[in-house]
């Protein structure tokens, strides 16, 4: 009863004390509020994003599905075999089936990308009925009540509200769709009212689909319907039974799986990044209460004589930081809710990874991610303020009482013991797998290296400026400034714990994104060996043998060769890999090999990229089964190359390989060598009417120069979000330098007051304070760079080969890095010269005679 | 009030960490309401000897026991709530709570102590007019002269109703003047109640105002009035 009645009082002494700080140091607690609040507004803000990104996915995928039990899908582009499409309709378990082609398309005229579906409207209507078309001004939907009429001419077309908009055509015209290497002429004949808004679709009949795009004699998929007495498992065992080598059990689920697992490393790290700005703020916090604490030290002592126990007193500050952490998180979930909502209607939801490109959806906030964002806030608040508290808690009342402001606090030889248990405890961490996917060990090994540097940071400052005593004698301030910090390198500690975090997580972005950059830019100089590269798309267009031969006997062509690159599917549960179809080490094509083998083996030769290699965990020599025709076909993996354009992966075969494996000839991009490299502008426009006249429309042509400045501005776009979220986390940290700063001198008048007493002048106090934040700040940039050079290691080596299944090679921007460390420095001389400004500005006596 | 005397020191000894012996065997009673000063050099023990009547230091050798309550072996928790119950504190430098306005300062020992929030601000609102600040019970501690933050601190070690008043060099920040005034009214106003109080001070006139007066040596305490 008395604890109860004790923990009252304590809480209303916890008011008193915390209102009382509130009204003596506001924008203290306001900047350690914010930086909470910055930190848990990222972190939400690209939550949501993500998250309405994916449900768009998932709901668009669903609305495409229809009520389908199950799906068979092509395991390549090439499809499957429609004789399947009866077997598994006599099936015991199957109810309905409706065979679909899917096709990637363009509208002629305004060149805007579609997916074309090909459907029996008979079929779907029990289905898939968003697929059916609803006549112009029928009012009704096409199939399935017109009476067994076919409402679904061979040259219709129904288009969805998206595909209207992007093809620029309305109802009874006629519409250009260029798919498969073929254009046709359709007539608009009505909407897709099911299809839901931001959806680019167009439905035409599957017969049409099969005869207008050459895609006689296979289907793309099969949506089924489950018999009713039986089971969703039963029917899967039925289906995976039959199913040739070339189609895949799939479902919407499944499908919405594989995409979401696509982006799911690309929005952990994201959320991550953000949450990078929150550990900052975190340690500004721990700031912010050190601080606090050692401005109360005479505060804390009196409260423990008059009768405040230990743990009310610790429990005094780990309140503070849950107030803060509270007042933070909700400042924090209210100002991401509102930027993710800006976000979404301004740019949209792709965050830069090109992996939701689609029409976001509606922001679904649920109550789980708001409790989990706001636990995380007043944890990390809380987390900054344990220590602080502990350390309060531990002081003697009786000498704290007496003692001047934060000199009991510092020891003469800080402890590095648990620093450097810390580090090593990162450098096992490091050598864990990832859980799931997620490099779940490798961001608690950046956790363990942070608080490692913070925890050396008093041993370092003093192991570095020891030396300094011995060198420098020539100024009183610099001397003066010099001997604060070594006498107490746990205050110094306390000022520098958020500038060690934001440096040191700075510099490894910085590193990590310039060592990707430099890997990639390289990659593209060893690869991009032709002069012109000829795109017809991915499968909207492609060149039949004739048109190749044509093609090569343009003039001004010193060498072309022709490619094709294709989905295949090698594991249901994963998304697809890209299959190119190509010559592997050509005069135009080449891969950058990591691997080769170094036998003779007889069969058919793949090589295969690093991410494909990671994800299905092959290597060299091995076999695999690639799903090429109704039996499968076995190839080797003959070589493992660099890629860093298909986070999936990708698999290189022979061109020859292929002919022979499917008779298919055809070739949707070529590579071509000039006779005259020097005129490639020329050139270009040459052949691309000519190459257009050929192919009876007008295809991509790059040269090498134009892909390789493309592809770094997409890399440097998906890297944006990183950048914008890394320029918050330094703007955290740099306001905290000052903000840290100047409270720290605020701890010190009665020191100013003395030393103005005994003679010393306003702008020498400036001085030594100037040289004091210099001082502070290089061995803040000393923890920090290391640290920061530990952690890029961490990202570069562990984190991204684990998200992305790719690795890359270090490269230090050391012209960026002397950047930062000179605004660094200069930040924390300016910064301590303006406090100092103002401390000196006080009235020397009254600061002298002042208690606390 | 607490049952037995407000302080007992048994043989008590000190030897600092660094080895140096500050005072040894040292026998001191002090009865209800029984006033006594120490006076001494600096850095003798007249700080230390304080220090172990509250239970904020560990004695060497001895016993230290506190309205009937032995502090020896006692968890830190316990001290703590010995000390809140039981001592009231003055200090030279005051020591009031800036941004607390002075009825909160002074109900602050009696709120720790378990007192309800009204009945405590109802008592330093009574103790406050005593002290001659009745009118001031709400302005902050910034607006007060070194007097009037004493005033502050001597209601607030009452306030509580504490056994034993321990006062270390109260008036020492202050002008020969405000101190007479302070040590009258800290005087009368612990005289008014039933509690002992032991004051350090350097001051031969303070000293003076008290029932007994102590003197500190190296050698030990000697009652100047024997």
């Amino acid at each position: 009863m008395t604890s109860v009645k004790q923990n009252v009082q304590s809480g209303l002494i916890w008011r008193w004390l915390f209102i009382g700080q509130l009204r003596a140091f506001p924008f203290r607690y306001i900047f350690a509020a914010l930086s909470i609040a910055i930190g848990i507004a990222l972190g939400f803000s690209v939550h949501l994003i993500n998250a309405s990104a994916s449900d768009a996915f998932g709901d668009a995928v669903r609305n495409l599905s229809g009520s389908s039990d199950a799906q068979v899908a092509g395991a390549t582009n090439l499809g499957f075999d429609e004789q399947l499409y009866p077997r598994i309709y006599r099936l015991a378990e199957v109810a309905d089936v409706s065979p679909v082609i899917e096709m990637s398309a363009i509208f002629g005229g305004t060149g805007e990308r579609v997916k074309l579906i090909g459907i029996d409207p008979f079929r779907a209507a029990a289905i898939t009925p968003t697929l059916l078309g609803r006549q112009e001004n029928s009012g009704e939907q096409s199939a399935g009540r017109t009476g067994g009429q076919t409402a679904f001419p061979i040259n219709a077309v129904h288009l969805s509200d998206a595909a209207f908009t992007l093809s620029k055509a309305k109802a009874g015209e006629l519409l250009k769709i260029r798919a498969n290497g073929a254009t046709h002429e359709f007539q608009v004949a009505g909407d897709l009212p099911g299809i839901e808004a931001g959806q680019a679709v167009a439905v035409i009949d599957i017969a049409a689909a099969q005869w207008r795009f050459d895609r006689l004699g296979v289907l793309d998929r099969l949506d089924i319907k489950r018999a009713e007495n039986s089971t969703q498992s039963s029917l899967a065992r039925a289906l995976e039974k039959m199913l040739p080598s070339d189609a895949r059990l799939s479902g919407a689920e499944n499908e919405i799986k594989k995409r979401t697992s696509l982006s799911r490393a690309y929005r952990v790290n994201l959320e991550m990044l953000a949450l990078v700005a929150l550990v900052t703020g975190g340690f500004l916090v721990y700031s912010a209460q050190s601080l606090s604490a050692q401005t109360r030290q005479q505060q804390f002592a009196l409260l423990r004589i008059l009768g405040l126990q230990k743990n009310s007193l610790q429990r005094q500050l780990l309140l503070e930081g849950l107030a803060l952490g509270l007042v933070g998180s909700v400042l924090g979930i209210i100002l991401g809710y509102m930027s993710a909502y800006l976000i979404l209607t301004i740019v949209g939801s792709d965050l830069g990874g090109g992996y939701f490109s689609g029409t976001p959806g509606p922001i679904d906030v649920t109550i789980t991610a708001v409790f989990v964002f706001l636990g995380l806030g007043i944890l990390t608040a809380m987390s900054g303020s344990f220590s602080p508290g502990r350390r309060a808690a531990r002081l003697h009342p009786a000498q704290a009482i007496k003692a001047s402001t934060g000199s009991l606090q510092n020891t003469e030889h800080p402890a590095w013991l648990p620093g450097i248990l810390l580090l090593l405890i990162a450098g096992f961490l490091v050598w864990l797998p990832a859980i799931d996917g997620l490099p779940i060990f490798g961001y608690l090994a950046v956790a363990a290296v942070l608080a490692g540097a913070i925890w050396l940071t008093p041993w370092l400052a003093r192991t570095l400026l020891t030396p300094l005593t011995g060198i420098v004698r020539r100024s009183v301030a610099f001397d003066l400034a010099l001997h604060h910090i070594l006498r107490s390198p746990a205050q110094a500690a306390a000022a520098l714990g958020g500038i060690v975090a934001s440096v040191g997580l700075m510099i490894a972005m910085v590193i990590m994104v310039s060592s990707f950059r430099t890997s990639v830019d390289n990659w593209l100089e060893s690869i991009l060996s032709a002069d012109l590269y000829v795109s017809g798309g991915f499968v909207e267009t492609s060149f039949d043998p004739d048109q190749q031969k044509q093609i090569s006997q343009l003039p001004g062509i010193a060498v072309v060769e022709f490619s094709k690159t294709m989905n295949v599917s090698l594991d249901p549960r994963r998304p697809p890999v890209n299959l190119i179809i190509r010559p592997v080490q050509s005069s135009n094509y080449r891969l950058s090999l990591i691997d080769t083998t170094k036998q003779d083996i007889a069969g058919i030769p793949i090589w295969i990229s690093e991410p494909a290699a990671r994800i299905y965990d092959l290597q060299v020599d091995q076999n695999i089964r690639l799903p090429i025709g109704a039996r499968g076909t076995s190839v080797y993996v003959a070589g493992i190359w660099s890629d860093y354009a298909r986070q999936q992966g990708a698999l290189v075969m022979e061109s020859e390989d292929y002919d022979k494996l499917t008779g298919d000839f055809e070739r949707s991009e070529l590579a071509i060598s000039l006779q005259d490299p020097e005129n490639v502008d020329a050139e270009t426009e040459r052949l691309k009417r000519q190459i257009g006249n050929i192919a009876g429309s007008d295809p991509e042509i790059s040269n090498a120069a134009g892909i390789r400045n493309i592809a770094l501005q997409l890399f440097d776009r998906s890297f944006a979000i990183t950048y914008g979220l890394e320029a918050v986390a330094i703007l955290i940290g740099m306001v905290g330098v000052g903000a840290t700063f100047a409270a720290q001198v605020g701890t010190r008048i009665k020191e100013f007051g003395m030393l103005r007493h005994i003679g010393f002048g306003r702008r020498k106090i400036i001085a030594m304070l100037a040289y004091e934040g210099m001082l502070l700040g290089l061995v803040g940039l000393a923890a920090g760079v290391a640290s920061g050079l530990a952690i890029s290691q961490i990202l570069v080596h562990v984190i991204n080969p684990q998200s992305f299944n790719l690795t890359m090679n270090t490269s230090i921007p050391y012209i960026v890095l002397l950047g930062i460390s000179a605004a660094l420095l200069v930040t924390s001389g300016l910064t301590a010269i303006f406090a100092g400004r103002r401390a000196a500005a006080t009235n020397a006596l009254r600061a002298v005679k002042e208690d606390w | 009030m607490q049952n037995g005397h407000p302080l007992i020191l048994e043989s008590l000894s000190k030897i600092l960490p660094n080895g140096r012996e500050l005072f040894t065997d040292i026998n001191l009673t002090l009865s209800n309401g029984e006033f006594i000063s120490i006076q001494g050099e600096s850095g003798i023990g007249k700080s230390t000897l304080l220090n172990l009547a509250a239970g904020l230091d560990m004695p060497t050798r001895g016993e230290v026991i506190v309205a009937g309550q032995s502090l020896t072996g006692l968890s830190e928790t316990k001290l703590t709530d010995v000390r809140g119950r039981s001592i009231g504190f003055v200090f030279q430098a005051f020591h009031v709570l800036p941004f607390l306005n002075l009825i909160q300062n002074v109900s602050l020992p009696a709120i720790l102590t378990g007192d309800r929030r009204d009945l405590a601000l109802q008592k330093a609102a009574d103790l406050l007019h005593e002290v001659g600040l009745g009118d001031r019970a709400y302005s902050l501690v910034s607006e007060l002269s070194g007097g009037e933050l004493q005033r502050v601190a001597i209601a607030r070690a009452l306030v509580h109703s504490p056994a034993l008043i321990l006062a270390d060099e109260p008036t020492g920040n202050l002008d020969p003047s405000t101190s007479s005034e302070v040590m009258d009214l800290l005087t009368q106003t612990v005289k008014s109640t039933d509690a002992a109080m032991i004051l350090v001070t350097h001051s031969a006139i303070d000293a003076a105002s008290a029932d007994r007066q102590l003197m500190m040596t190296a050698t030990g305490i000697q009652d100047l009035d024997d």
